[in-house]
Protein backbone atom coordinates (compact mmCIF):
# COMPACT_ATOMS: atom_id res chain seq x y z
CA UNK A 1 0.00 0.00 0.00
CA UNK A 2 1.01 3.60 -0.36
CA UNK A 3 1.10 5.80 2.70
CA UNK A 4 -0.09 9.35 2.83
CA UNK A 5 2.13 12.04 1.44
CA UNK A 6 1.14 14.05 4.51
CA UNK A 7 3.77 12.86 6.91
CA UNK A 8 6.29 14.37 9.18
CA UNK A 9 9.84 14.18 7.87
CA UNK A 10 12.02 11.69 9.69
CA UNK A 11 14.13 13.08 12.45
CA UNK A 12 17.32 12.48 10.48
CA UNK A 13 16.07 14.62 7.63
CA UNK A 14 14.94 17.30 10.02
CA UNK A 15 18.27 17.23 11.76
CA UNK A 16 19.99 17.69 8.42
CA UNK A 17 17.68 20.60 7.72
CA UNK A 18 18.64 22.18 11.01
CA UNK A 19 22.32 21.46 10.49
CA UNK A 20 22.58 19.28 13.55
CA UNK A 21 23.77 15.98 12.07
CA UNK A 22 24.04 14.31 8.71
CA UNK A 23 21.98 11.32 7.64
CA UNK A 24 24.53 9.33 5.73
CA UNK A 25 26.81 6.52 6.74
CA UNK A 26 24.96 3.84 8.66
CA UNK A 27 27.26 1.22 10.14
CA UNK A 28 27.49 -2.14 8.42
CA UNK A 29 25.46 -5.02 9.83
CA UNK A 30 27.34 -7.63 11.82
CA UNK A 31 27.02 -11.12 13.18
CA UNK A 32 26.70 -11.67 16.89
CA UNK A 33 29.51 -13.92 18.16
CA UNK A 34 26.99 -16.10 19.97
CA UNK A 35 23.79 -15.84 18.03
CA UNK A 36 20.81 -17.27 19.94
CA UNK A 37 19.31 -19.14 17.04
CA UNK A 38 16.62 -20.93 19.04
CA UNK A 39 17.45 -24.23 17.45
CA UNK A 40 17.61 -22.89 13.90
CA UNK A 41 20.67 -23.95 12.00
CA UNK A 42 22.85 -21.17 10.64
CA UNK A 43 24.89 -23.29 8.27
CA UNK A 44 24.31 -24.77 4.88
CA UNK A 45 22.87 -28.24 5.11
CA UNK A 46 25.13 -30.63 3.26
CA UNK A 47 22.91 -33.30 1.84
CA UNK A 48 23.05 -35.80 -0.93
CA UNK A 49 20.54 -35.15 -3.68
CA UNK A 50 17.96 -37.77 -4.68
CA UNK A 51 18.09 -39.53 -1.30
CA UNK A 52 14.74 -38.95 0.44
CA UNK A 53 14.27 -40.45 3.88
CA UNK A 54 12.18 -43.61 3.72
CA UNK A 55 8.49 -43.37 4.60
CA UNK A 56 8.42 -46.58 6.63
CA UNK A 57 7.61 -47.73 10.16
CA UNK A 58 4.66 -47.97 12.46
CA UNK A 59 3.32 -46.00 15.43
CA UNK A 60 5.72 -43.36 16.71
CA UNK A 61 8.39 -44.38 14.22
CA UNK A 62 5.97 -43.70 11.38
CA UNK A 63 5.25 -40.25 12.79
CA UNK A 64 8.98 -39.55 12.99
CA UNK A 65 9.43 -40.79 9.43
CA UNK A 66 6.61 -38.52 8.28
CA UNK A 67 8.19 -35.56 10.04
CA UNK A 68 11.61 -36.23 8.53
CA UNK A 69 10.17 -36.70 5.07
CA UNK A 70 8.22 -33.44 5.19
CA UNK A 71 11.40 -31.60 6.21
CA UNK A 72 13.32 -33.23 3.35
CA UNK A 73 10.52 -32.54 0.87
CA UNK A 74 10.31 -28.88 1.91
CA UNK A 75 13.98 -28.41 1.11
CA UNK A 76 13.92 -30.57 -2.02
CA UNK A 77 14.65 -29.14 -5.45
CA UNK A 78 12.62 -29.38 -8.64
CA UNK A 79 15.08 -32.02 -9.86
CA UNK A 80 14.06 -34.22 -6.93
CA UNK A 81 10.34 -34.10 -7.69
CA UNK A 82 10.21 -37.67 -9.03
CA UNK A 83 12.22 -38.97 -6.07
CA UNK A 84 9.64 -37.43 -3.77
CA UNK A 85 6.73 -38.83 -5.76
CA UNK A 86 8.15 -42.35 -5.68
CA UNK A 87 8.61 -42.24 -1.92
CA UNK A 88 5.17 -40.71 -1.38
CA UNK A 89 3.59 -43.48 -3.43
CA UNK A 90 5.44 -46.11 -1.41
CA UNK A 91 4.43 -44.46 1.86
CA UNK A 92 0.79 -44.28 0.81
CA UNK A 93 0.51 -48.04 1.25
CA UNK A 94 1.27 -47.70 4.98
CA UNK A 95 -1.71 -46.42 7.01
CA UNK A 96 0.53 -45.35 9.89
CA UNK A 97 2.56 -43.18 7.52
CA UNK A 98 -0.62 -41.61 6.13
CA UNK A 99 -1.76 -40.88 9.68
CA UNK A 100 1.67 -39.45 10.45
CA UNK A 101 1.43 -37.03 7.51
CA UNK A 102 -2.09 -36.07 8.60
CA UNK A 103 -0.91 -35.43 12.15
CA UNK A 104 1.95 -33.26 10.87
CA UNK A 105 -0.42 -31.33 8.59
CA UNK A 106 -2.84 -30.77 11.46
CA UNK A 107 -0.05 -29.46 13.68
CA UNK A 108 1.48 -27.26 10.98
CA UNK A 109 -1.90 -25.72 10.12
CA UNK A 110 -1.72 -23.92 13.46
CA UNK A 111 1.96 -23.03 13.52
CA UNK A 112 3.61 -22.82 10.10
CA UNK A 113 1.76 -22.06 6.89
CA UNK A 114 4.61 -23.09 4.60
CA UNK A 115 5.08 -26.46 6.30
CA UNK A 116 1.32 -27.00 6.23
CA UNK A 117 1.27 -26.38 2.46
CA UNK A 118 3.98 -28.98 1.92
CA UNK A 119 2.27 -31.50 4.25
CA UNK A 120 -1.06 -31.10 2.45
CA UNK A 121 0.68 -31.46 -0.91
CA UNK A 122 2.24 -34.76 0.18
CA UNK A 123 -1.06 -36.02 1.56
CA UNK A 124 -2.84 -35.10 -1.68
CA UNK A 125 -0.20 -36.82 -3.77
CA UNK A 126 -0.74 -40.02 -1.73
CA UNK A 127 -4.28 -40.52 -3.06
CA UNK A 128 -5.51 -42.56 -0.08
CA UNK A 129 -8.97 -43.06 1.37
CA UNK A 130 -7.96 -41.78 4.78
CA UNK A 131 -6.22 -38.80 3.22
CA UNK A 132 -9.31 -38.02 1.17
CA UNK A 133 -11.44 -37.98 4.33
CA UNK A 134 -9.05 -35.63 6.09
CA UNK A 135 -8.79 -33.29 3.09
CA UNK A 136 -12.57 -33.17 2.70
CA UNK A 137 -13.09 -32.42 6.40
CA UNK A 138 -10.36 -29.79 6.41
CA UNK A 139 -11.71 -27.99 3.35
CA UNK A 140 -15.13 -27.80 4.99
CA UNK A 141 -13.87 -26.34 8.26
CA UNK A 142 -15.33 -22.85 8.75
CA UNK A 143 -13.05 -19.94 8.02
CA UNK A 144 -12.03 -17.66 10.89
CA UNK A 145 -14.27 -14.65 11.37
CA UNK A 146 -12.00 -12.71 13.72
CA UNK A 147 -8.41 -11.63 13.44
CA UNK A 148 -6.23 -9.09 11.66
CA UNK A 149 -7.74 -7.04 8.86
CA UNK A 150 -5.33 -5.84 6.16
CA UNK A 151 -6.89 -3.70 3.42
CA UNK A 152 -10.31 -5.13 4.15
CA UNK A 153 -8.95 -8.67 4.07
CA UNK A 154 -9.12 -10.90 7.15
CA UNK A 155 -5.68 -12.43 6.78
CA UNK A 156 -6.36 -15.43 9.05
CA UNK A 157 -9.28 -16.40 6.81
CA UNK A 158 -7.20 -15.87 3.67
CA UNK A 159 -4.39 -17.99 5.11
CA UNK A 160 -6.75 -20.85 5.91
CA UNK A 161 -8.46 -20.59 2.52
CA UNK A 162 -5.09 -20.83 0.78
CA UNK A 163 -4.39 -24.06 2.70
CA UNK A 164 -7.85 -25.35 1.81
CA UNK A 165 -7.04 -24.56 -1.83
CA UNK A 166 -3.98 -26.80 -1.56
CA UNK A 167 -6.22 -29.48 -0.03
CA UNK A 168 -8.61 -29.15 -2.98
CA UNK A 169 -5.70 -29.95 -5.30
CA UNK A 170 -5.33 -33.24 -3.42
CA UNK A 171 -9.02 -34.00 -3.51
CA UNK A 172 -9.16 -33.38 -7.27
CA UNK A 173 -6.05 -35.51 -7.81
CA UNK A 174 -7.62 -38.38 -5.84
CA UNK A 175 -10.01 -38.84 -8.76
CA UNK A 176 -12.66 -41.02 -7.15
CA UNK A 177 -16.29 -40.39 -7.99
CA UNK A 178 -16.94 -39.10 -4.48
CA UNK A 179 -13.91 -36.83 -4.51
CA UNK A 180 -14.82 -35.42 -7.93
CA UNK A 181 -18.38 -34.79 -6.79
CA UNK A 182 -17.07 -32.88 -3.79
CA UNK A 183 -14.71 -30.81 -5.94
CA UNK A 184 -17.63 -29.94 -8.25
CA UNK A 185 -19.68 -28.90 -5.23
CA UNK A 186 -16.85 -26.80 -3.77
CA UNK A 187 -16.39 -25.02 -7.11
CA UNK A 188 -19.57 -23.12 -6.38
CA UNK A 189 -20.36 -23.64 -2.72
CA UNK A 190 -17.16 -22.92 -0.81
CA UNK A 191 -17.33 -19.53 0.93
CA UNK A 192 -13.90 -18.44 -0.36
CA UNK A 193 -13.16 -17.47 -3.96
CA UNK A 194 -9.61 -18.72 -3.35
CA UNK A 195 -10.90 -22.27 -2.87
CA UNK A 196 -13.61 -22.05 -5.56
CA UNK A 197 -11.07 -20.88 -8.15
CA UNK A 198 -8.62 -23.66 -7.25
CA UNK A 199 -11.38 -26.28 -7.30
CA UNK A 200 -12.24 -25.23 -10.85
CA UNK A 201 -8.62 -25.16 -11.99
CA UNK A 202 -7.77 -28.51 -10.36
CA UNK A 203 -10.88 -30.26 -11.70
CA UNK A 204 -10.12 -29.05 -15.22
CA UNK A 205 -6.45 -30.03 -15.00
CA UNK A 206 -7.24 -33.51 -13.72
CA UNK A 207 -9.74 -33.99 -16.57
CA UNK A 208 -7.40 -32.90 -19.32
CA UNK A 209 -8.72 -29.33 -19.62
CA UNK A 210 -11.40 -30.64 -21.98
CA UNK A 211 -14.62 -28.96 -23.03
CA UNK A 212 -16.47 -31.87 -21.43
CA UNK A 213 -14.84 -31.10 -18.08
CA UNK A 214 -15.74 -27.44 -18.49
CA UNK A 215 -19.37 -28.34 -19.16
CA UNK A 216 -19.42 -30.68 -16.16
CA UNK A 217 -18.29 -27.79 -13.99
CA UNK A 218 -20.49 -25.09 -15.48
CA UNK A 219 -23.71 -25.79 -13.49
CA UNK A 220 -21.74 -25.72 -10.22
CA UNK A 221 -19.88 -22.48 -10.90
CA UNK A 222 -21.50 -19.26 -9.77
CA UNK A 223 -23.02 -17.12 -12.53
CA UNK A 224 -20.64 -14.23 -11.90
CA UNK A 225 -17.61 -16.54 -11.80
CA UNK A 226 -18.04 -18.41 -15.10
CA UNK A 227 -14.90 -16.63 -16.34
CA UNK A 228 -12.91 -18.94 -14.05
CA UNK A 229 -13.70 -21.79 -16.45
CA UNK A 230 -11.50 -20.05 -19.03
CA UNK A 231 -8.81 -18.65 -16.77
CA UNK A 232 -5.30 -18.66 -18.23
CA UNK A 233 -2.95 -21.07 -16.47
CA UNK A 234 0.77 -20.36 -16.62
CA UNK A 235 2.39 -23.79 -16.89
CA UNK A 236 6.02 -24.39 -16.15
CA UNK A 237 7.68 -25.75 -19.28
CA UNK A 238 5.28 -24.43 -21.89
CA UNK A 239 6.71 -22.13 -24.54
CA UNK A 240 6.04 -18.42 -24.83
CA UNK A 241 4.06 -19.11 -27.99
CA UNK A 242 1.78 -21.60 -26.20
CA UNK A 243 1.12 -19.26 -23.29
CA UNK A 244 0.64 -16.23 -25.51
CA UNK A 245 -1.84 -18.10 -27.71
CA UNK A 246 -3.93 -18.99 -24.65
CA UNK A 247 -3.76 -15.45 -23.34
CA UNK A 248 -4.69 -13.92 -26.69
CA UNK A 249 -7.72 -16.21 -27.01
CA UNK A 250 -8.80 -15.33 -23.48
CA UNK A 251 -8.53 -11.56 -23.92
CA UNK A 252 -10.18 -11.70 -27.34
CA UNK A 253 -13.11 -13.66 -25.92
CA UNK A 254 -13.46 -11.22 -23.01
CA UNK A 255 -13.08 -7.63 -24.19
CA UNK A 256 -14.98 -6.58 -21.07
CA UNK A 257 -11.84 -7.40 -19.05
CA UNK A 258 -9.75 -4.77 -20.81
CA UNK A 259 -8.59 -2.30 -18.15
CA UNK A 260 -9.14 1.43 -18.59
CA UNK A 261 -6.17 3.60 -19.49
CA UNK A 262 -3.97 4.61 -16.58
CA UNK A 263 -4.73 7.91 -14.88
CA UNK A 264 -2.11 10.56 -14.40
CA UNK A 265 -2.14 13.22 -11.75
CA UNK A 266 -3.09 16.49 -13.32
CA UNK A 267 -0.13 18.14 -11.70
CA UNK A 268 2.25 15.32 -12.59
CA UNK A 269 4.53 13.92 -9.92
CA UNK A 270 3.85 15.55 -6.54
CA UNK A 271 7.20 14.92 -4.90
CA UNK A 272 10.12 17.26 -5.01
CA UNK A 273 12.97 16.41 -7.37
CA UNK A 274 15.71 14.38 -5.74
CA UNK A 275 18.62 16.40 -4.48
CA UNK A 276 21.11 13.53 -4.24
CA UNK A 277 19.95 10.43 -6.10
CA UNK A 278 21.22 7.09 -4.85
CA UNK A 279 23.51 5.74 -7.58
CA UNK A 280 24.65 2.55 -5.86
CA UNK A 281 25.54 0.16 -8.66
CA UNK A 282 27.88 -2.38 -7.11
CA UNK A 283 26.86 -5.86 -8.29
CA UNK A 284 25.96 -8.46 -5.70
CA UNK A 285 28.74 -10.83 -4.69
CA UNK A 286 29.24 -13.82 -6.94
CA UNK A 287 26.96 -16.59 -5.70
CA UNK A 288 28.80 -19.41 -3.97
CA UNK B 1 8.77 26.01 1.85
CA UNK B 2 5.27 25.14 0.74
CA UNK B 3 2.27 24.72 3.04
CA UNK B 4 2.57 20.92 3.25
CA UNK B 5 6.24 21.12 4.10
CA UNK B 6 5.49 23.70 6.75
CA UNK B 7 2.94 21.44 8.41
CA UNK B 8 5.35 18.53 8.26
CA UNK B 9 8.19 20.57 9.75
CA UNK B 10 5.98 21.80 12.57
CA UNK B 11 4.85 18.29 13.43
CA UNK B 12 8.42 17.06 13.39
CA UNK B 13 9.55 19.86 15.66
CA UNK B 14 6.81 18.88 18.09
CA UNK B 15 8.12 15.34 18.01
CA UNK B 16 11.75 16.29 18.65
CA UNK B 17 12.92 15.08 22.00
CA UNK B 18 9.96 12.80 22.37
CA UNK B 19 10.95 10.41 19.66
CA UNK B 20 12.45 7.09 20.54
CA UNK B 21 12.84 3.87 18.69
CA UNK B 22 9.89 1.61 19.25
CA UNK B 23 10.65 -1.81 20.64
CA UNK B 24 10.18 -4.52 18.05
CA UNK B 25 6.90 -6.31 18.39
CA UNK B 26 7.15 -8.64 15.41
CA UNK B 27 7.44 -12.28 16.40
CA UNK B 28 11.14 -13.03 16.85
CA UNK B 29 10.67 -16.55 18.18
CA UNK B 30 11.61 -18.34 14.99
CA UNK B 31 11.17 -18.67 11.25
CA UNK B 32 8.82 -20.47 8.92
CA UNK B 33 9.78 -23.69 7.19
CA UNK B 34 10.25 -21.81 3.91
CA UNK B 35 12.55 -19.28 5.55
CA UNK B 36 14.57 -22.05 7.20
CA UNK B 37 14.80 -23.99 3.94
CA UNK B 38 16.17 -21.04 1.96
CA UNK B 39 18.52 -20.22 4.82
CA UNK B 40 19.86 -23.76 4.63
CA UNK B 41 20.69 -23.15 0.99
CA UNK B 42 22.78 -20.00 1.49
CA UNK B 43 23.70 -20.10 5.15
CA UNK B 44 25.01 -16.95 6.74
CA UNK B 45 26.87 -15.06 4.04
CA UNK B 46 28.39 -11.83 5.29
CA UNK B 47 29.51 -10.61 1.85
CA UNK B 48 25.93 -10.73 0.71
CA UNK B 49 24.22 -9.15 3.68
CA UNK B 50 26.75 -6.30 3.78
CA UNK B 51 26.10 -5.71 0.08
CA UNK B 52 22.33 -6.03 0.56
CA UNK B 53 22.29 -3.44 3.33
CA UNK B 54 23.82 -0.95 0.88
CA UNK B 55 21.80 -2.01 -2.15
CA UNK B 56 18.53 -1.65 -0.22
CA UNK B 57 19.81 1.38 1.73
CA UNK B 58 19.05 -0.10 5.12
CA UNK B 59 19.74 2.19 8.08
CA UNK B 60 21.07 0.76 11.29
CA UNK B 61 18.65 2.66 13.51
CA UNK B 62 15.64 1.16 11.75
CA UNK B 63 16.92 -2.39 12.14
CA UNK B 64 18.39 -2.11 15.62
CA UNK B 65 17.01 -4.91 17.78
CA UNK B 66 15.92 -6.69 14.62
CA UNK B 67 19.12 -8.45 13.68
CA UNK B 68 21.33 -5.62 12.45
CA UNK B 69 24.03 -6.84 14.83
CA UNK B 70 22.83 -10.44 14.71
CA UNK B 71 22.64 -10.90 10.95
CA UNK B 72 22.89 -14.69 11.05
CA UNK B 73 19.88 -15.24 13.29
CA UNK B 74 17.04 -16.13 10.94
CA UNK B 75 14.50 -15.60 13.71
CA UNK B 76 14.98 -11.83 13.31
CA UNK B 77 13.68 -9.34 10.76
CA UNK B 78 16.90 -8.18 9.10
CA UNK B 79 18.11 -11.72 8.32
CA UNK B 80 14.67 -12.52 6.91
CA UNK B 81 14.84 -9.34 4.82
CA UNK B 82 18.26 -10.06 3.36
CA UNK B 83 17.32 -13.69 2.75
CA UNK B 84 14.34 -12.53 0.67
CA UNK B 85 16.72 -10.24 -1.22
CA UNK B 86 18.98 -13.25 -1.85
CA UNK B 87 16.05 -14.94 -3.59
CA UNK B 88 15.47 -11.81 -5.70
CA UNK B 89 19.16 -11.55 -6.63
CA UNK B 90 19.95 -15.19 -7.37
CA UNK B 91 16.78 -17.29 -7.33
CA UNK B 92 15.28 -16.82 -10.80
CA UNK B 93 16.12 -18.80 -13.91
CA UNK B 94 15.51 -15.85 -16.28
CA UNK B 95 14.10 -18.13 -18.94
CA UNK B 96 13.24 -15.78 -21.81
CA UNK B 97 10.67 -18.15 -23.24
CA UNK B 98 8.82 -18.67 -19.94
CA UNK B 99 9.56 -16.01 -17.31
CA UNK B 100 7.40 -12.89 -17.14
CA UNK B 101 10.36 -10.65 -16.36
CA UNK B 102 14.03 -10.93 -15.52
CA UNK B 103 16.12 -10.57 -12.40
CA UNK B 104 17.28 -7.19 -13.69
CA UNK B 105 13.67 -5.93 -13.51
CA UNK B 106 12.92 -7.33 -10.08
CA UNK B 107 16.21 -6.14 -8.61
CA UNK B 108 15.74 -2.61 -9.96
CA UNK B 109 12.20 -2.52 -8.54
CA UNK B 110 13.26 -3.75 -5.11
CA UNK B 111 16.59 -2.03 -4.63
CA UNK B 112 17.28 1.51 -3.52
CA UNK B 113 19.07 3.07 -6.48
CA UNK B 114 17.39 5.81 -8.46
CA UNK B 115 16.71 4.99 -12.09
CA UNK B 116 13.99 4.27 -14.62
CA UNK B 117 12.02 2.16 -12.15
CA UNK B 118 11.73 4.67 -9.34
CA UNK B 119 13.55 7.44 -7.53
CA UNK B 120 15.87 6.58 -4.65
CA UNK B 121 14.21 4.66 -1.85
CA UNK B 122 15.27 2.99 1.36
CA UNK B 123 13.91 -0.05 3.15
CA UNK B 124 12.69 0.17 6.72
CA UNK B 125 10.56 -2.02 8.95
CA UNK B 126 7.45 -1.35 10.98
CA UNK B 127 5.58 -3.07 13.82
CA UNK B 128 2.28 -2.23 12.16
CA UNK B 129 0.25 -5.45 12.13
CA UNK B 130 -2.43 -4.06 9.83
CA UNK B 131 -0.36 -3.92 6.63
CA UNK B 132 2.08 -6.08 4.71
CA UNK B 133 4.08 -3.11 3.53
CA UNK B 134 3.88 0.61 2.90
CA UNK B 135 5.43 3.09 0.50
CA UNK B 136 5.86 6.66 1.71
CA UNK B 137 7.08 9.28 -0.75
CA UNK B 138 9.51 11.96 0.31
CA UNK B 139 8.45 15.54 0.81
CA UNK B 140 11.84 17.21 0.91
CA UNK B 141 14.37 17.29 -1.92
CA UNK B 142 17.08 15.91 0.38
CA UNK B 143 14.85 13.17 1.80
CA UNK B 144 14.30 9.70 0.35
CA UNK B 145 11.24 7.62 -0.50
CA UNK B 146 10.64 4.88 2.05
CA UNK B 147 9.51 1.27 1.75
CA UNK B 148 8.46 -0.39 4.99
CA UNK B 149 7.77 -4.07 5.48
CA UNK B 150 5.58 -5.13 8.37
CA UNK B 151 5.12 -7.93 10.89
CA UNK B 152 2.81 -10.12 8.77
CA UNK B 153 5.84 -10.67 6.50
CA UNK B 154 8.04 -11.67 9.46
CA UNK B 155 5.84 -13.45 12.02
CA UNK B 156 6.57 -17.11 11.44
CA UNK B 157 2.96 -18.26 11.74
CA UNK B 158 1.76 -15.76 9.13
CA UNK B 159 0.96 -17.08 5.64
CA UNK B 160 3.13 -14.36 4.11
CA UNK B 161 6.18 -14.93 6.31
CA UNK B 162 8.25 -16.59 3.62
CA UNK B 163 11.02 -15.37 1.29
CA UNK B 164 8.87 -15.28 -1.85
CA UNK B 165 6.04 -13.26 -0.32
CA UNK B 166 8.50 -10.86 1.31
CA UNK B 167 10.22 -10.29 -2.03
CA UNK B 168 6.80 -9.97 -3.63
CA UNK B 169 6.11 -7.09 -1.29
CA UNK B 170 9.40 -5.46 -2.32
CA UNK B 171 7.96 -5.49 -5.85
CA UNK B 172 4.57 -4.18 -4.78
CA UNK B 173 5.94 -1.25 -2.80
CA UNK B 174 8.63 -0.59 -5.40
CA UNK B 175 5.87 -0.23 -7.96
CA UNK B 176 4.14 2.39 -5.83
CA UNK B 177 7.48 4.21 -6.07
CA UNK B 178 7.33 3.80 -9.85
CA UNK B 179 3.85 5.37 -9.90
CA UNK B 180 5.09 8.19 -7.71
CA UNK B 181 8.00 8.90 -10.04
CA UNK B 182 5.79 9.03 -13.12
CA UNK B 183 2.82 10.82 -11.55
CA UNK B 184 0.36 7.93 -11.92
CA UNK B 185 -2.83 7.99 -9.86
CA UNK B 186 -3.96 4.48 -8.92
CA UNK B 187 -6.64 5.45 -6.41
CA UNK B 188 -7.02 6.83 -2.93
CA UNK B 189 -7.04 3.58 -0.91
CA UNK B 190 -3.36 3.36 -0.07
CA UNK B 191 -2.48 3.84 -3.73
CA UNK B 192 -5.18 1.41 -4.88
CA UNK B 193 -8.83 1.65 -5.85
CA UNK B 194 -11.70 1.28 -3.42
CA UNK B 195 -13.28 -2.15 -3.21
CA UNK B 196 -14.70 -4.69 -3.18
CA UNK B 197 -15.49 -4.06 -6.83
CA UNK B 198 -15.62 -6.25 -9.91
CA UNK B 199 -13.67 -9.41 -9.19
CA UNK B 200 -11.69 -7.73 -6.41
CA UNK B 201 -12.80 -8.85 -2.95
CA UNK B 202 -10.82 -6.45 -0.76
CA UNK B 203 -10.51 -2.70 -0.25
CA UNK B 204 -7.40 -1.91 -2.26
CA UNK B 205 -7.89 -3.09 -5.82
CA UNK B 206 -5.84 -2.91 -9.01
CA UNK B 207 -6.38 -3.67 -12.66
CA UNK B 208 -4.50 -6.48 -14.36
CA UNK B 209 -2.79 -5.36 -17.58
CA UNK B 210 -2.44 -8.74 -19.27
CA UNK B 211 0.67 -9.24 -21.37
CA UNK B 212 2.34 -12.20 -23.00
CA UNK B 213 5.72 -13.74 -22.33
CA UNK B 214 8.34 -11.71 -24.14
CA UNK B 215 6.24 -8.55 -24.33
CA UNK B 216 8.87 -6.83 -22.21
CA UNK B 217 12.56 -7.32 -22.84
CA UNK B 218 14.50 -7.89 -19.65
CA UNK B 219 15.21 -4.48 -18.19
CA UNK B 220 12.09 -2.95 -19.75
CA UNK B 221 9.41 -3.69 -17.15
CA UNK B 222 9.39 -0.02 -16.15
CA UNK B 223 8.21 1.05 -19.61
CA UNK B 224 4.70 2.27 -20.13
CA UNK B 225 3.19 3.95 -23.15
CA UNK B 226 0.48 5.83 -21.28
CA UNK B 227 -2.19 3.34 -22.28
CA UNK B 228 -3.45 0.06 -20.87
CA UNK B 229 -1.58 -1.83 -23.58
CA UNK B 230 1.81 -1.42 -21.89
CA UNK B 231 1.46 -0.95 -18.20
CA UNK B 232 1.63 -2.76 -14.84
CA UNK B 233 -0.13 -2.38 -11.50
CA UNK B 234 1.55 -3.00 -8.12
CA UNK B 235 -0.35 -6.22 -7.43
CA UNK B 236 0.36 -7.42 -10.97
CA UNK B 237 4.12 -6.95 -10.64
CA UNK B 238 3.87 -8.83 -7.35
CA UNK B 239 1.93 -11.73 -8.90
CA UNK B 240 4.32 -11.96 -11.85
CA UNK B 241 7.32 -12.08 -9.52
CA UNK B 242 5.67 -14.77 -7.39
CA UNK B 243 4.81 -16.77 -10.52
CA UNK B 244 8.41 -16.54 -11.70
CA UNK B 245 9.59 -17.82 -8.30
CA UNK B 246 7.04 -20.64 -8.44
CA UNK B 247 7.48 -21.69 -12.07
CA UNK B 248 10.87 -20.43 -13.25
CA UNK B 249 13.25 -20.63 -10.30
CA UNK B 250 16.86 -21.71 -10.24
CA UNK B 251 17.19 -25.45 -9.70
CA UNK B 252 18.19 -25.08 -6.03
CA UNK B 253 15.12 -23.12 -4.87
CA UNK B 254 13.39 -25.28 -2.22
CA UNK B 255 9.93 -26.72 -2.76
CA UNK B 256 8.53 -24.85 0.24
CA UNK B 257 9.64 -21.52 -1.27
CA UNK B 258 8.12 -22.41 -4.65
CA UNK B 259 4.86 -23.64 -3.14
CA UNK B 260 4.36 -20.62 -0.89
CA UNK B 261 5.06 -18.31 -3.84
CA UNK B 262 2.47 -20.10 -5.98
CA UNK B 263 -0.07 -20.00 -3.16
CA UNK B 264 0.43 -16.27 -2.62
CA UNK B 265 0.29 -15.56 -6.37
CA UNK B 266 -2.94 -17.51 -6.87
CA UNK B 267 -4.57 -16.00 -3.80
CA UNK B 268 -3.79 -12.48 -5.01
CA UNK B 269 -4.80 -13.25 -8.59
CA UNK B 270 -8.40 -14.01 -7.59
CA UNK B 271 -8.84 -11.41 -4.83
CA UNK B 272 -7.07 -8.21 -5.85
CA UNK B 273 -7.98 -7.45 -9.45
CA UNK B 274 -11.08 -5.63 -10.60
CA UNK B 275 -10.83 -7.29 -14.01
CA UNK B 276 -9.57 -10.56 -12.56
CA UNK B 277 -8.76 -13.29 -12.36
CA UNK B 278 -5.11 -12.85 -13.17
CA UNK B 279 -3.11 -15.78 -14.46
CA UNK B 280 -2.86 -18.84 -12.26
CA UNK B 281 0.54 -20.41 -11.79
CA UNK B 282 2.10 -23.43 -10.18
CA UNK B 283 0.63 -26.84 -10.93
CA UNK B 284 -2.73 -28.16 -9.69
CA UNK B 285 -0.97 -31.49 -9.14
CA UNK B 286 -0.29 -31.69 -5.39
CA UNK B 287 3.40 -32.62 -5.77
Amino acid sequence: MQGSTWRAPRIGALAALLGIVGTAGAAEPTTAPTSPTRGITTGIIQRELHRPPALVGSGDLARQAARSFISWASLSTADEREDARREILAGAANPDIVRGIIAEAREANQTDHSRALVSLAILGEMRTEEGERYLRDFINEPLPTKGTVVEGDLIEATAMASLQAKAVDGLAFRGTREADAEVLRLAGAHPSIIVRAEAISAYLWNHGDTDAAREALRPSVRKNEQILLERVRHVSGESAEQFNRKLEAFTRAHPELAPPPPEYRKSGPVVAPEQSPNRFSEPPPVAR
Amino acid sequence: MNFKQGIALASALCALGGASEALATCDQSGASQADIDLWNIHGCWSDFYVWQAKAYDLRSGDWSGRGWNDACNVALEFPKHWSAAYLVSYGLADNVSQSFHGTVDYRATAEAASGNYHDSLYHSVTDDAGIFGRFTPRIWPWDTDRVETACPLYNRTSANANPGSRGGDFMHEGWHANYDKYGINNGDQGGHRAGPTGACTINGCDYFYFHGIGAYAYGAMWENNGTASRFHSPNQVQVEYLCDVADQPKSWVPASVRQTAASDANTRAVTRFINGPGYSCGSPRPW
